[in-house]
């Protein structure tokens, strides 16, 4: 008896798909606890699904990640924000190390010629970028060192002089003395005389 | 209420709201909707023998919560599927030996 018992729930439990043994489906149709236990997984076996609605088609509003995800996009975009300024603050300043840099052996290309004009063997070379002082002293394309330190200084100071005290005194003195003394006398000597000749010539007229 | 429209007492929704969630759906997708037990592993994410004894321990705590939410005086329905089973070999094998049982 408790042997068919046994078998029949484990057979049950395993799915009922296995052929079930005459003696034990004797013993299950006479016993009301086996009987039981059909009728509790026969109700699994009734469920019609076909039955069931469609599901809404409407999306469902999710009300608990609408913070979270507005504060995930916000972080997410502060971090992507602040990388792209980085990168770029990081570039512009590559940028401007690497300019100073040639700007700073650009002055120094510059600087290294002046001093090395002064002695007698290499101001043959830099002589060349002054021809203004050549032609006031025509015959000296050959000779290299004595002759030309002497011409550089000489020309600059004599144009500066001559340019300056000739422009500025003539406009001055020409323009104050002729424009004043015409509009006055014109004007104070053309009314006066006009009402004083008529105010007696109908006075003498009856008389 | 939808689950009645479907066909499911209030015994069953009982018992089927008594059972974890990986035992419900391995119960709903083996006995509603007949799912075959390769189909159930790859349901449960679990192995063979796993879902095997996930299946079978669902399907004991829920005849255990269908009778006591049922009660021990109602009268049970063999209308189903099982028990059309049950009948029929009964039968068969009270009618070829001829004793009654």
């Amino acid at each position: 008896m408790n042997d068919r018992h046994e078998r029949f729930i484990a057979w049950l439990e395993s799915g009922a798909v296995q052929p079930l043994a005459r003696d034990v489906a004797v013993h299950a149709w006479v016993c009301p606890i086996c009987m039981g236990q059909v009728a509790a997984l026969d109700s699994l076996r009734t469920i019609d699904l076909d039955r069931a609605p469609m599901p809404s088609w409407q999306p469902v509003a999710l009300r608990g990640t609408g913070g979270m995800r507005s504060a995930g996009q916000f972080a997410a975009t502060a971090i992507g924000v602040t990388a792209t300024m980085s990168l770029l603050a990081f570039g512009a300043g590559q940028l401007i190390a690497d300019r100073l840099e040639t700007t700073g052996q650009v002055l120094a290309a510059h600087g290294t010629p002046e001093p090395s004009a002064s002695p007698s063997s290499t101001a043959t070379a830099s002589a060349t970028p002054s021809p203004s002082a050549t032609p006031s002293a025509s015959p000296i394309p050959s000779p290299a060192a004595a002759v030309a330190p002497a011409i550089v200084v000489t020309p600059r100071p004599t144009v500066r002089a001559t340019r300056q005290p000739t422009p500025r005194p003539t406009p001055v003195a020409t323009a104050a003395p002729t424009v004043s003394p015409t509009p006055s006398a014109s004007l104070s000597a053309t009314p006066s005389p006009t009402p004083s000749a008529s105010a007696p010539s109908p006075s003498a007229s009856p008389s | 209420m939808v689950l009645s429209r479907l066909g499911i007492d209030a015994a069953c929704e009982v018992a089927l709201g008594a059972l974890s969630t990986i035992e419900r759906a391995a119960l709903v997708a083996v006995d509603t909707e007949g799912l075959a037990p390769l189909d159930l592993e790859v349901v449960l994410d679990r192995g063979a023998a796993a879902s095997r004894r996930i299946l079978a321990q669902a399907r004991r705590r829920y005849v255990d919560a269908f009778l006591a939410a049922r009660g021990t005086t109602g009268e049970p329905e063999f209308r189903g599927p099982i028990a059309n089973r049950v009948r029929e070999v009964a039968q068969v094998a009270l009618m070829g030996t001829g004793r009654p049982a």
